[in-house]
């Protein structure tokens, strides 16, 4: 019963940063800041949902599962934000388009 | 509970028309190709949602990763070609960009301040694409919007039908494996999956059949992060593969899922390759990519001399056998995908 | 009527809609890359018609319908691949990736607006 109110707090705080990423994405001017909204805010958003669902895991392998993609999200993430920046900053400034 | 659910069904289907049609009435083909790929994953969660998480797997590495990689390296293909400049009037094909000019200029010498730019937006006029003309909107809107209708009146009036889910439950048992959608694809309907491995090969000899390869066109900037990636990335994608390879006989997963993280994790490679990669032995290439088709083939046919009938197995062998057809299948999807994204045959076969 | 609208019921009409989209956008639009996509999409809504029609009922959905979705997916992303090396392939010839009719040297030269 605690597991499940944990589980359901985590995951919606998760959400919460999924959105605010999100939002960031939408809003923010330039590729830099859309990045550095997007990877920090989901990242963690992520990890909370992920640590939400472990409480509802039915054992160590499923556990080792969740958290392996989260470790492995965050790899690629990182890589792909830091390969994104360096594209723009090799290539020319990001035009808004409209 | 089932009124959230159906809005959350609402709002996936709504999401996915939505990103498709602004995909297709796209101008600039990168954010079409961009979309295509947001419509795949969102495809991914559609197929959760309807029971099928072996067809999300396979759509989320297929249907997303790998079609959208193969989309990403034609536009950079086609921004190369085009920008080009064309003065040649020979009738002859173009030769393929030399890889030496290709080298020259590549990120680390990228030009600066106006060429840069200028060559920036030659390539963005090379990748749009006009807004279809004004003549003929009524006749399409009017064709397509009726077969809609139809379709979905035809579907709203089926009968409901069990359909061969009991005939497939009630015979797993001489299937030899623990997975019905396994049992269907290396059992009970195998003829479609050689089928679908032969067109596997032949969409990839139809790519070697178009010529040489040349150079990936775009090559990421140098530094040290994808390679470090690529090194942490690459054992975790081949275990993965293994494991999903050999958690088809009892759980979602098997060798089309297996073959596409491989697959992808080739690509990877191809893209990231810190250093000139060699161009493989073209006879284990040949081998590697004809495999899954040929070891299907000769065990099937193994089965209709010594077995029950053509391409069916004895069942208490069909567990071992399903499982050399699968791990051949893996390996020739996996090449073939990885073919397909370099393009072409290597310079190496023509010597 | 809410009961009723489980998502074997709901999702089929969806691929119909998804069908009926891709086929828009295959006539309408005239870029090879973009008629492509447009025929992925009418692939992707004949698979949800297909995976929606088994997951009706309350039986676990049927194994041979999504056996032969999966097969679907691998055949359509060869079938893409083939169809890009084809339409890079044209480009290199014309020059542009658009079907132009006519033999492919008398545009060679010319510059049509409606690239």
């Amino acid at each position: 019963m605690i597991a499940d109110l944990l589980t359901t707090v985590l995951v919606l705080a998760g959400l919460a940063f999924f959105a605010a990423g999100t939002l960031g994405l939408l809003r923010f001017p330039d590729v830099y800041t859309r990045l550095h909204a997007l990877t920090k805010a989901d990242n963690l958003g992520l990890g909370l949902v992920v640590l939400g669902l472990m409480l509802q895991a039915e054992g160590p392998a499923m556990i080792f599962k969740l958290a392996l993609i989260w470790v492995l999200v965050l790899a690629a993430g990182a890589t792909a934000a830091h390969m994104v920046a360096q594209r723009t900053w090799t290539h020319g400034e990001f035009e808004r388009r409209e | 509970m089932n009124a959230a659910l159906l809005t959350f069904d609402f709002v996936l289907l709504a999401g996915l028309l939505g990103v498709a049609w602004r995909c297709l009435a796209s101008t600039d083909l990168f954010r079409a190709v961009v979309l295509f790929i947001t419509f795949g994953l969102l495809l991914a969660i559609a197929w959760v949602r309807l029971e099928a998480p072996d067809i999300a797997l396979a759509e989320a590495a297929i249907g997303a990763g790998i079609t959208g990689a193969l989309l990403l390296v034609t536009l950079e293909r086609l921004k190369h070609i085009m920008n080009r400049p064309r003065t040649d009037t020979d009738h002859d094909p173009a030769p393929p960009p030399d890889p030496v000019a290709s080298d020259a200029d590549a990120p680390g010498a990228a030009p600066t301040g106006d060429a840069a730019s200028r060559a920036a937006d030659a390539g963005n006029a090379a990748l749009s694409c006009a807004p279809a003309p004004a003549r003929g909107r009524w006749i399409t809107l009017v064709v397509t919007v009726g077969l809609a209708g139809l379709l979905m009146a035809t579907l709203a009036t089926q009968e409901h039908d069990p359909g061969l889910q009991p005939t497939v439950a009630e015979h797993m048992d001489v299937s030899g494996v623990d997975h019905g959608i396994t049992a269907v694809l290396l059992n009970f309907r195998s003829w479609d999956t050689l089928l679908e491995l032969a067109m596997v090969l032949l969409a990839g000899l139809g790519a070697w059949s178009l010529g040489r390869h040349d150079a990936l066109p775009a090559r990421p900037t140098p530094g040290p992060v994808l390679p470090g990636a690529v090194r942490l990335l690459l054992p975790v994608a081949i275990v993965t593969g293994v494991y999903l390879l050999w958690a088809g006989s009892h759980a979602p997963g098997g060798a089309f899922q297996a073959g596409a993280v491989l697959g992808a994790a080739g690509i990877l490679v191809s893209l990231a390759r810190p250093h000139e990669l060699p161009d493989p032995d073209p006879r284990l290439l040949r081998i590697g990519v004809t495999a899954g088709a040929l070891l299907f083939l000769a065990i099937g046919l193994w089965g209709l001399f010594a077995g029950p009938a053509l391409l069916t197995w004895p069942s208490e062998l069909a567990y071992p056998l399903i499982l050399i057809i699968e791990t051949g299948a893996t390996l020739s999807i996996a090449l073939t995908l990885v073919a397909l994204f370099i393009g072409g045959r290597s310079p190496r076969e023509d010597t | 009527m809410i009961e009723s609208l489980d998502p074997g019921t709901l999702y089929p009409f969806g691929g119909a809609a998804l069908f009926a989209l891709g086929l828009h956008g295959l006539i309408r639009r005239r870029h090879l890359i973009l008629r492509i996509l447009a025929v992925n999409i009418m692939g992707s809504g004949v698979f949800m018609v297909f995976l929606g029609i088994a997951a009706r009922g309350n039986a676990p959905p049927d194994p041979v319908a999504q056996a032969l979705t999966l097969t679907g997916i691998v055949v359509a992303v060869s079938a893409t691949a083939f169809a890009l090396a084809l339409t890079v392939h044209l480009a290199r010839l014309t020059g542009y990736a658009v079907l132009l009719p006519g033999p492919l040297q008398t545009h060679r030269d010319s510059h049509p607006d409606d690239r």
